[in-house]
């Protein structure tokens, strides 16, 4: 048992100097990318903090999506053309629910997140 | 959030390059990752974020794989070839074999290429276990959260990457 014990500590020590050299002898080329998408993902943040607020809300972003393109297109449809194609009424409600699918798959860690706050206020 | 960002890139990306086996694939996942973390998270305390960020990335690595999982059966039907990631390399194509303790064999660099590239033919629920409680160095709780299971269940799926882990070695050492 001992020994499986401290074959088991090995292979982790091992495995994890392992993937540490990989993290050091990454090539300029990688770090280089890494870096834009790093530098893109916070020009995302600004962005996403300079929104402009009174935006109408429609059950989710999905929501607004589809409801944006099912306005665009009835809209410009022409009443004498049969060009643009029919509404996939299920295709819409596909893309409404998929934020809400979302948020609902990640209620428990929301909530873990909650009590994990609620435990670090109560301790200082 | 830079630095944040910054301290954890270069892990991520190994992380997901060892999952995908691609470099543009595991580009494009730490990027979706960070932009989507930043979006939704950077408003949370700090001492969040490392959980937060890695469940993000985990998600986004899981999705990939049932994409490529549905891509390689649509393949497969029509008539082609399935791009199903490369089993374990031949570990005479890099390594010394006259070494016969596994532990003399850390000076030489193709054992690292062997425990890394077993790490990537787990199974990925196994490979997640071992990347967040192993290499990161969450908690049982933390890795548990990270990878939307129970406890038990991460228990199960770290215990089980260790032996595989150590049955290649062992199959290694007997070479």
């Amino acid at each position: 048992m001992n020994d499986k014990n401290r074959s088991g500590q090995n292979i982790q020590e091992m495995t994890s100097e392992a993937l540490n050299r990989r993290v050091e002898a990454l090539s300029v080329e990688i770090l280089s990318e890494l870096e834009k998408s790093r530098y893109a993902a916070l020009s995302e943040e600004s962005r996403y903090q300079n929104r402009q607020p009174g935006i109408l809300f429609l059950g989710g972003a999905g929501g607004i999506i589809a409801s944006v393109v099912m306005a665009v297109m009835l809209l410009i449809k022409p009443d004498n053309q049969a060009a643009f194609p029919e509404v996939d009424m299920e295709l819409f409600e596909l893309v409404a629910m998929t934020e809400e699918l979302e948020l609902y798959e990640e209620m428990d860690f929301y909530q873990w997140l909650e009590a994990q706050s609620v435990a670090r206020k109560k301790s200082s | 959030m830079d630095h944040f960002l910054g301290a954890v890139e270069r892990r991520a990306y190994v992380m997901a390059e060892v999952a995908t086996k691609s470099p543009n694939d595991a580009l494009d996942l730490v990027q979706e990752a960070m932009i989507t973390f930043v979006q939704k998270y950077s408003e949370k305390p700090e001492e969040e974020w490392p959980p937060l960020f890695f469940r993000i990335l985990q998600n986004k690595i899981r999705d990939w794989y049932r994409w490529n999982k549905v891509r390689n059966r649509w393949r497969v039907w029509f008539g082609g070839k399935s791009d199903r990631p490369d089993e374990l390399l031949s570990a005479e194509s890099f390594v010394d074999t006259s070494a016969k303790d596994p532990m003399d064999l850390l000076s030489v660099d193709g054992l690292g290429e062997i425990l890394t590239e077993a790490i990537g033919a787990l199974p990925l629920r196994q490979q997640q276990a071992f990347m967040m409680r192993v290499w990161e160095g969450l908690s049982v709780a933390e890795t548990a959260k990270t990878m939307g299971c129970s406890q038990g269940s991460v228990k199960t799926h770290l215990s089980r990457a260790i032996r595989v882990l150590r049955e290649k070695l062992e199959n290694f050492d007997e070479r």
